[in-house]
């Protein structure tokens, strides 16, 4: 059995994971929202990637840059003028509402593209470059981009005046009113945030897989997982939550059926809930 | 007060007219028809599938139409085709509930079905309840057909008899010295019916051949996998001389794209159906070529009958035909039409007699003959297989009347 191909294969997958799971993450740190159009946005990502490609061959990683700003003021709307609505409401009003954007973001996307499962041929798609064992060009990107976005994300949390508000935010709503913190404000640009990493996380997704109107869902609950797992307000907590998943989803083909494989998120979700409800880094962290 | 009653009204006239377009796509109801009733997958998830089923039911309908309708020798005159359909949105709870307004309140004759498994399994317990005889071309999982129904037909040859098509090649290129014998494969499957009728077919042929195969490797997945390393780390580990992977193009794209990357080689490489799609050429590019695939229906197949389908496609639509779906959709609608005449009367029973004694032919499939199989009602006949070449090309490579070429066997290392 390759023992190194496994290994590597589990670091990038980790580090796909985690782009995924950081938008999910950084709005439930900071609202305490539950994000279910989180999957609807990765999906939007990907089509967004997908019509820039094939309408004018902008590579993915261009698009990064001219989808982000776009779905940064799609979340502040919605946070604007959807969530914003139900904030003092039970938190069930908000988990239905986002699913009600979810879905209305697939029908969006069954409109525009069809329910056709659709992909695109990266040139580079299948070239590979050695790092340890042979490894396609685009999860090497993946891989790169997502470390990028960790450290941007780690030094806006804790250097910038938004970022300790974000954390502030996180831990006290009613003590930021208090000290003149303009909680809406950072609420929305939390909800952009959260919205244009998710977008961020289906763009890289999709250059490595096809997709249609459904995408998104599978990689949703693995988000749960990652965040129950790392601690549910922990940026750190994601980017670990996701290696750990990934290692144990790729090391247990050696003691389980790979059949079982996509049942481990979901064993693992259910385990630390009722073991250690506050995840790999305890009560004290915070996003 | 009077404003409010006109508006009351408007309102009314408003909602049953919403009702009406919600519900009819195309409603035909005229008094001496036979009434075709059906609902297809035209928006939702399956919607690309369900917009050409439509268009082949249509065909047929049209072709029938054009010619006077069924003749129907127990009534003594023709009777031509109305077809109601309805968009069952790629949801089987709404399949469900549209054929049981098509058997209640349309009063149809027969049905067609769906597409897609999940909606042909949900929506057939209508019909098979009301005794109405039912046949459909989107539907190949033979748990369909293992439920003891009596009123059920499906025109898609089964799963197993698709990789027992493929095994039969297999045997073929080992006796021509082109796969070493005992030949090793590798064997994965998607954990579910449609996968579990695949390994099936895969056993038979290495039951009808002994000492041709050796089974190194018989791995079921879960089709939500996102991770397929694991699964070709084992792959690659079993050593094998052919891989065969049942998959939905999903499933396809993301495990041959990893497949590509880990610089895997087998000498023949196989997803089932899976392969010559467009959208694989598109999101993969050369990565496909050499891959085999089994089709119900190709328009490379050589038969007149075949041809001329593609041509009226053509003529019709504006574009070539490269997907069996309008194919299948057309033939199936053609046998039962087939069955009507051979009725001669709009009696359910004789109908459904008629479709079970079927032999319909010359057929669109491979083989050129289509009939069901008596206890199951599903179609039986072999699989074309289809072949990628470089520069998009695609071959058939079996059943030899109906290649078009020679398989490239073992394939060239890239």
């Amino acid at each position: 059995m390759s023992i190194d191909y496994l290994l590597v294969n589990a670091i990038l997958f980790g580090a796909l994971y985690a782009s995924i799971a950081y938008g999910l993450s950084i709005i439930y740190g900071v609202m305490k929202v539950v994000n279910l159009a989180h999957g609807g946005t990765l999906m939007l990502g990907a089509y967004v990637a997908y019509t820039l490609f094939t309408w004018k061959h902008v590579d993915p990683i261009l698009s990064i840059i001219i989808a982000l700003p776009v779905f940064f003021v799609l979340g502040m709307l919605i946070q604007r003028y959807l969530v914003d609505k139900i904030m003092n409401a039970p938190q069930i009003a908000s988990l239905l509402l986002l699913f009600g954007v979810w879905l209305l973001m697939k029908n969006v996307a069954y409109l525009i593209w069809s329910g056709d499962e659709v992909g695109y041929n990266l040139g580079y798609a299948l070239k590979t470059v050695k790092v340890f064992v042979p490894v396609s060009i685009p999860r090497v990107i993946i891989f790169v981009i997502s470390i990028v976005t960790t450290v941007l994300l780690l030094m806006f949390l804790k250097r910038t005046y938004l970022g300790k508000a974000m954390r502030a935010l996180s831990q006290n709503r009613d003590a930021c009113s208090l000290v003149g913190i303009p909680v809406n404000r950072v609420a929305q640009i939390t909800f952009g945030l959260g919205t244009a990493l998710a977008a961020l996380g289906g763009i890289l997704a999709s250059m490595i897989y096809s997709f249609s109107p459904e995408f998104g869902g599978n990689f949703l609950l693995k988000s749960f997982c990652i965040i129950v797992l790392g601690g549910m307000e922990s940026t750190l907590g994601v980017i670990v939550g996701s290696i750990v998943l990934s290692l144990i989803e790729s090391f247990s083909i050696l003691v389980i059926p790979i059949d079982l494989q996509e049942m481990i998120s979901f064993v693992l979700l259910v385990l630390i809930l009722v073991i250690k409800p506050t995840g790999i880094f305890g009560k004290r962290a915070t996003i | 007060m009077k404003r409010r009653g006109v508006l009351l009204r408007g309102g009314m006239l408003f909602s049953v007219l919403a009702v009406i377009c919600m519900l009819s796509v195309t409603t035909v109801i005229a008094a001496d028809v036979i009434k075709v009733g059906c609902c297809l997958t035209l928006t939702g998830k399956y919607s690309k599938a369900g917009k050409f089923f439509k268009e082949g039911y249509q065909m047929a309908i049209d072709e029938v139409n054009a010619k006077g309708g069924i003749y129907l020798k127990k009534l003594g005159k023709k009777m031509k085709v109305n077809l109601i359909l309805y968009d069952d949105k790629s949801d089987p709870t709404t399949a469900v509930n549209l054929s049981e307004h098509l058997i209640t309140v349309d009063k149809v004759d027969v049905m067609l079905g769906s597409y897609s498994t999940s909606q042909v399994n949900a929506q057939s317990v209508v019909p098979e309840k009301y005794r109405v005889p039912y046949i459909n071309g989107g539907g190949a999982s033979s748990f369909i057909y293992h439920r003891g129904f009596k009123w059920i037909f499906g025109t898609l040859a089964s799963i197993s008899e698709l990789s027992y098509t493929e095994m039969t090649l297999l045997k073929e290129l080992i006796d021509q010295g082109r796969l070493p014998k005992p030949c090793k494969i590798a064997l994965s499957w998607e954990n579910n019916a449609h996968g579990k009728d695949f390994e099936a077919g895969v056993k038979k042929g290495m039951k009808e051949h002994p000492g041709y195969f050796k089974l190194v490797l018989d791995e079921p997945f879960q089709k939500n996998t996102k991770n397929y390393a694991p699964l070709l780390i084992k792959v690659k580990s079993a050593n094998a001389d052919v891989y065969l992977s049942d998959c939905h193009f999903p499933q396809f794209s993301a495990q041959h794209k990893q497949y590509s990357e880990m610089g895997l080689y087998h000498k023949f490489v196989s997803y089932g159906a899976r392969g010559p799609e467009s959208n694989a050429r598109k999101s993969m590019g050369e990565a496909v070529d050499y891959l085999v695939a089994a089709q119900w229906w190709t328009p490379l197949l050589p038969y007149p009958q075949s041809k001329t389908f593609a041509k009226m496609y053509k003529e019709r639509y504006k574009v070539n035909i490269t997907e069996w779906y309008p194919a299948l959709a057309y033939e199936t609608a053609r046998v039962l039409f087939k069955a009507i005449e051979i009725a001669g009367s709009l009696d359910k029973k004789a109908i459904r007699d008629a479709l079970e004694n079927m032999e319909f032919k010359p057929s669109l499939v491979a083989g050129q003959i289509l009939k069901f199989d008596k206890k199951t009602h599903q179609a039986t006949y072999p699989y074309v297989i289809v072949q990628n070449m470089p520069g998009g090309k695609i071959i058939a490579v079996y059943p030899k009347n109906a290649a078009t070429g020679k398989i490239v066997c073992p394939m060239p290392k890239k």
